[in-house]
This record gives C-alpha cells, structure tokens and sequence, in this order.
C-alpha cells in the first residue's frame, strides 16, 4: 500500500508537470523564430497561460500581459461587459492571464442571467490579446489564446 | 548464500531505498517546529485577510475541472474559520501537541481551501500543500524523537522523508525546465522581473565588469547560470554523496546545454567535451589524486566553445558546476552544493522584492533540514541533550504530576475547549461563533487524541493550548489583518454594487450589495483606532449611492478633522526621523487627502449645517496639496533617484503636476 502511494504521488508529481511540455504549443518556435507581426491565434488545445502544478515559477510566460474584453453579442451588437463589475479582481487578473478555465466558468456563471435578461441564446465573447517578449529583442509578439469568434457560452 | 546489500534483487533495493531511508531525530523535530509554526503565523497573517474573496458574488473557479461540478461555492466565513482553525493546529503541531491529529486536520483544512477555487493560485501554496500530505505521514511521533539522548540501535526510518527530498528535487528541476527557453536565456526576462534600483543591477554590472561582458551579456550569464544550477539541484537531494550515476548524468547534461542553450551544433567539439567530464569524473571518483583532472574541465571548455566571450563564460561555468559536483562527490559532499547554491535563489527571490509571502524562508529551511549531513545533527544532538539536562526540573514536573483518570481528562479537555472557544471569540472577523465551536472541538480532540511527551498531562497541555489560542488572538488584533480582511471586502463589495453593473439589472441586489459593502467599511473603520483615516470617506460614498445622504455628510465632516489631526501626527513624526519612504507617504496621504477635501468640500457645499466646514474643507484641499508638493521636495533632497526607483513616486509627480 505504501509503495503503491509512493509510485502515484511520484507518477503525478513527474506527470504534471510534464503534461504541460506535452500539450501542443506553437508559443516557443514563435517567440524563438521570425515571429509575425499580426496576432496569431493559438490553436483550441493549446493552454500555454495555464501553468498551474508545472512549477513554472518565474517563467517567461509569466511576464507576458494580456488585455481582456468581454463582450455581450446576444443582440448581435457587441456590447461591453464589464468584469470589474460583475466578478471579483482577482478573477478578472486571472482573466489578464488567460486562464482558460476562468472564462469558461465565468461563461457558465453568467450565460443563463443573459438568456433571462434577452429570452434568446446568449452570446458570450471574448477578445485577448497577449504581448510576449521575444528573445534577443525588445520586441513582443501578440497571440490571441482564443478565438475572438467563439461563444463562450456554447463553445461547441 | 547470505544476501549482501548490493546483491539484493529489485524488491529488495525498493524495499531499502524507501522503507530504510534512516532520519535523525531531531531533524524530524526542527522541520516539524519550524515548517507549523511558519504555517500558523502565515495563514494567520497572510492568507486570512483574503477570504473575502472566496465566492464574492457567487463566482469561484476550482483548481480542478471535475470538482467545479461537485463543490459548493466557497464562503468567506468558511475560509476564514478553516484557515484560523489550520493555523491553530498548525502550532499545536509545532508545540507537540496530538502531533499526528493536528498535522491531519491542518493538512486537509489547507489543502481543501487550496483545491477549491483557483482564487489562490501561487505555486508555492500548491508545494506547501504537498509538504503539509508528506508531514501526515512523517515519524513526527516516533518515541526517539522525544529522548534526549536517541539509541543509535532503534534509528527512524522514513519514506515520506525520502518522498520529500524527491518533490524538493522534482520543484527545482522543473523550474529550471521552466527557464528552458530562448527570452531566458538572454536575460530578458530576468531584467523584467527585477524592479528598478534593485541591487542586483550593480551585482550584473560588476560581474560584467570583471568579465569583461556588455550588461546584457552579464544578465545572460546570469539568468543561463540560475537555470544550470535549478537543473543540477535533484543531484544534492537525491544523490547527496555523489556516487557513479554522476558519471552518466554531468556528461549528457553538459551536451544538452551545450547544443540548447550555447547554441553548438559542432558536435565533435560538445562529445569531446563531454568524454573529457566523463574521463576526469571517472579519475576523481576512482584515483586518490584524480580530482587534479577537475581543472582541465573549464580549461576544456573555454578551447573548445563557439565564438563569443559569453558563450564561453557559459561554457565555462557550466564545467565548472560539472568539476565541483565531481569533486564534492569525492568527498561524498554532493548535499554541499544544494546547501551553498540553492539559498541563493531564495534570497535573489527576496532581493526582486517578488510577492511570495514566505515561501523563500520555507525553502531555506527546508533546503538547510534535508541537505545538511547526519554529522552536523548528531553534533547538534548532544550539544542539546547537555542543555536538556537543565530542563530536567520542566519534564521532572511533567512527568510528577498525576496520569488523570479518562473523566478527569475530558474535564480538562472540556475546560480547554471551553476556554479557547471563548478566547476565539475575541476575534473580530466573521463567524466567531463558528470558528469558537470548531477550535473547542480542535481542543477536545486533541486532549482525547494524541501520543507526546504531554500524553496523559493534561494540564501543560491545557496550558499549551491556551498559549496558542492567546497567540493567535493577540497576533491578529495586533496586526492590520481585520482592517484589510474588511476593507478589501468592502471594496469589492463597492465595485459589485456599482449602477449597471449586473447583466441582469437588479436594483434590489444592488441596494443589498451596497448595504453590505456599507456595513463592511463601517466595521473595518470600527477595528481602527478611532482618529485614524481608515475607510470613512469610502463608507460616505456608499451611503451617498444609497441615498442615506445625511448620514453621509456627518461622516463627510468627521473626515476633515480626522484627516486633519492625523495628517499632522504624520506630519510630526516624518520630520522627526525623515527617510524616502517617509516623505513619499506623506506626500502621498496630503495628496490624497486634498483630492477628498476638494470633494467633500463640493458635496457639503450648499448644506446649511455644514457650511463651516465645506468652506474648511476647500481650504484644506488647497493647502494639502501645497504640503505635498513640499513633502515630495523633501523626498527628492532626500533621494534624487526616487522618481526612478521608489515604486509610486512617478505616478505623484505626474499628480502633483497637474
């Protein structure tokens, strides 16, 4: 019993970390290479802003800066939303750092007040943009970790 | 045929790595001392001020997706009694009391609150909740621990102490992974975490200097070099005295920094080098005078690296780790170059000024228990036992006083939890009533429980229990604590409760937010000293949106003389001892308090009643911003970089220019 948590606890704690390095990420060769110069949009399965039990302290990652618009396109007119109103800071700092699981929980939390308010689907969208330093320059480069198009209150 | 220890089959070898992994006692006992009684202050300090935050506006975000779907949203009252309750475990733990009892509860109630919402999310609070799982089933309770003098015939053995030294070692290795990466390696990223003035900036420039580097070629010495020593870091936890696997592991790490980070494709120069660490390895771990090898390696490196003058400083610094791990592995000493390297980090870390609470002394202490060798604690055990010796009185009381019988000790426990629940009480935060009837039960528990040197004693254990209640009280009513934990409730409450702020409008909830964010700042006021400014303005603001204006411009006008006298009592002691940070806070509070002046003074004007002191408070606004700019004069004769290096001087004087 005791060696069976041994080898789980060490399992997870090389895996985890190691899940993070096995997700699809296009950020390094961008970051590494000629890089361009519009936004790129990273693909769905990429979660590279999420760096929880990676152990990634100081990363590169970690400095970069994402700016955050939340957007209420029930009506088809984007209106504004504004998350400083809504949520707590500290989520919509979380927001700043594109955590993916923040903006799908946010949208489940908030979807139904929309379709009560409208009586129509909700539409729930998202515009990040986030600045990472490239090496070797002074220079950043700009990824979207979303797509601006999708409705995140039915992402599917 | 007798089974030698190196001759044991892979079970065998398991079964001893893990399950004969020998611990001194009294490391056992510093790390439980040390690892609790940081753990209580901290979540007591840091931790409880921010559990407002914890399911504000019904919101939360799990730290795992499939829990979201099974946990209730957190709540602040919740939260703040869990972690009150964790930290007083967290020192009965410390003070060895139901050591293995109060190590579970202050484990799940830490490890719980971390898991259920991501509105925590510093990975070093991740790391103490795993060091908190591996301390469950540490030998904390083990009877040696508790001799002064432990036979050397009955030795502790412990796998979770093994399992320790192997998530230390996972931590490091993969935030060197973390640094894997090209805007690392050329310091950029380094540059942007270290704030402006920071003395490292004379530390990279000086090192540049002696090296003959650019600035940001010394930065980039110095971010590859931190990466170089987080990846060599499992070798002290994991191999502490060195061993043949060093031969394996220096030579492939030195071709992969070679070929990643110097960026060398030449791979007849990078195997050459790596045959060379082997083969002077090899002659240090094996010849008496091997280690005289060592010196070629740098040598080595500098011949035999690309073009550049820092890349062969690199080169050269990483043989060089590679040479010093070989040479303390001679000495069976490899555990030296995690203790000599490794505080380094924690202390560039606190250096930066990065906001990580204390996780940089959890780290020092745990680097300096694990890696420090079986020597040093068995000097340290007898030094300890002679001045044990003097305490015989203490235990000789301990032990004379009468095993109780069990009504006995549940009357004690009964009183204890009585007294403590009623000593928690004194707390001012939310729930008290809660929290009281968890910490008695905490009490009666541990009284019941338990297995220590206070086993059957009830009444030091009484006592004990007391002295912690009484601390944690004192602590947190000394401190800043409940006015924060109120204030940034209020706060958010505030923003939550603006107009138009809820997808669906609701005036009813916004008028209830407001009447709590209201509530909130009248208690965060109530916990301060009654002329100090705390949060009056903000609660008149909040009465004001909820029309409760009367009430809001009496509080309008004890703000005036209340900034008043508390401006001048500043105002004295500056003068009195003037620093940077001084000047700048006060210029800061005259700024600020003019802003408010000039808005109180409108908001009252008009007002029969008040009219007095609108015309005061519109002199005051005039006047304290005169006194700001002069406190910021005062700042920069004190300090002429201070626009450039103290955090906030630039953001007033863009202010006072205007």
């Amino acid at each position: 019993m005791r060696s069976l948590f041994i080898i789980a606890f060490l399992a997870a704690q090389i895996y985890l970390p190691l899940s993070y390095y096995l997700k699809p990420n296009p950020l390094p060769a961008l970051l590494d290479g000629g890089g361009a110069s519009a936004p790129v949009t990273l693909p769905d399965e990429a979660d590279p802003f999420d760096e929880r039990f990676a152990w990634r302290m100081f990363s590169p990652i970690r400095v970069a800066r994402c700016d955050v618009d939340l957007y209420d396109a029930t009506s088809g007119a984007r209106q504004p939303v504004s998350l400083g109103r809504e949520i707590h800071f500290l989520w919509v700092n979380l927001m700043k750092r594109a955590r993916g699981a923040v903006f799908t929980e946010f949208a489940r939390w908030r979807c139904p007040q929309m379709a009560e308010r409208s009586g129509q689907a909700p539409v729930l969208q998202a515009d990040v943009t986030c600045h990472v330093s490239k090496a070797g320059s002074r220079q950043t480069i700009t990824v979207r970790p979303f797509s601006p198009d999708l409705n995140w209150c039915d992402p599917t | 045929m007798n089974a030698s220890p190196d001759r044991l089959d892979l079970a065998g070898r398991w079964r001893r790595y893990w399950f004969e992994c020998e611990v001194h006692p009294l490391r056992l006992n510093l790390l439980r001392v040390l690892v609790f009684s940081l753990l209580a202050f901290d979540v007591w300090m840091l931790n409880i001020e921010h559990a407002p935050r914890y399911g504000a506006g019904g919101f939360n975000v799990t730290q795992l997706r499939w829990l979201d779907a099974l946990m209730p949203t957190p709540h602040v009252i919740v939260v703040g009694a869990l972690w009150l309750v964790a930290g007083f475990l967290a020192l009965q733990a410390a003070l060895g009391l139901a050591v293995r009892l109060s190590i579970i509860g202050a484990c799940a109630a830490y490890n719980l609150i971390y898991y259920w919402s991501q509105a925590d999310s510093y990975q070093h609070h991740y790391l103490l909740g795993l060091l908190l799982l591996l301390c469950v089933f540490m030998p904390f309770d083990h009877p040696q621990t508790q001799r002064r003098r432990p036979e050397a015939s009955a030795p502790i053995y412990s796998w979770a102490w093994r399992l320790l030294k192997w998530q230390m070692a996972i931590t490091y290795f993969y935030t060197g992974v973390t640094k894997w990466a090209p805007n690392w390696w050329d310091g950029s990223v380094m540059q942007q975490l270290t704030p402006a003035c920071s003395p490292l900036l004379d530390h990279i420039a000086t090192q540049g200097e002696i090296l003959k580097l650019s600035v940001p070629e010394s930065w980039r010495l110095a971010a590859v070099g931190v990466m170089v020593v987080e990846l060599l870091a499992p070798l002290p936890f994991l191999l502490p005295k060195g061993g043949r696997a060093l031969l394996g592991v220096l030579p492939i790490f030195y071709v992969f920094i070679g070929w990643g980070v110097l960026g060398s494709t030449d791979w007849g120069a990078l195997i050459a080098m790596a045959a060379l660490i082997a083969a002077a390895g090899y002659a240090t771990l094996a010849y008496d005078k091997g280690w005289l090898a060592l010196g070629a390696l740098p040598i080595a490196a500098w011949l035999l690296s690309g073009d550049g003058d820092v890349q062969r400083w690199l080169a050269v610094f990483t043989a060089a780790q590679c040479a010093a791990i070989f040479l303390l592995g001679r000495l069976r000493m490899v555990w030296l170059f995690g203790l000599l390297s490794l505080p380094v980090f924690h202390i560039l870390v606190e250096f930066l000024n990065l906001e990580i609470g204390w996780f940089s002394i959890y780290m020092l202490a745990l680097d300096f228990i694990l890696l420090t060798p079986p020597s040093l604690w068995r000097w340290l055990q007898r030094g300890l036992a002679g001045l044990g010796d003097r305490l015989d009185g203490v235990k000789g009381w301990i032990d004379g006083l009468a095993a109780p019988t069990t009504s006995l000790q549940w009357m004690y426990g009964l009183t204890g939890a009585i007294a403590v629940g009623a000593l928690t009480l004194a707390l001012p935060f939310e729930g008290m009533p809660w929290v009281a009837a968890l910490m008695a039960a905490a009490v009666l528990l541990s009284v019941v429980g338990g297995s220590n040197l206070l086993e059957r004693r009830p009444a030091p254990k009484l006592l004990a229990q007391l002295l912690i209640a009484g601390a944690m009280v004192g602590a947190l009513n000394a401190s800043a604590v409940p006015f924060d934990y109120y204030r940034f409730w209020a706060g958010d409450l505030k923003r939550r409760g603006a107009a138009s702020a809820r997808a669906v409008d609701d005036a009813e909830h916004r008028r209830a937010t407001l009447e709590l964010a209201a509530e909130k700042y009248a208690k965060a006021n109530a916990v301060q000293a009654p002329d100090t400014p705390a949060r009056h303005y903000a609660l008149a603001g909040v009465l004001d949106q909820l029309g409760r204006t009367d009430e809001a411009a009496e509080i309008y006008a004890e703000e005036v003389s209340i900034q008043k006298r508390a401006l001048a009592q500043e105002s004295t002691a500056t003068r009195k001892s003037p620093s940077a940070e001084g000047w700048l806070e006060l210029a800061e509070h005259y700024n600020g308090a003019s802003g408010r002046m000039r808005r109180i003074a409108t908001r009252l004007n008009g007002l029969p009643d008040y009219s007095e002191i609108a015309a005061e408070a519109q002199q005051l606004a005039g006047a304290w911003k005169v006194e700001a700019r002069k406190a910021y004069e005062s700042l920069l004769a004190v300090d002429s970089d201070a626009p450039r290096c103290l955090p906030g001087a630039s953001r007033l004087a863009r202010s006072l220019s205007r």
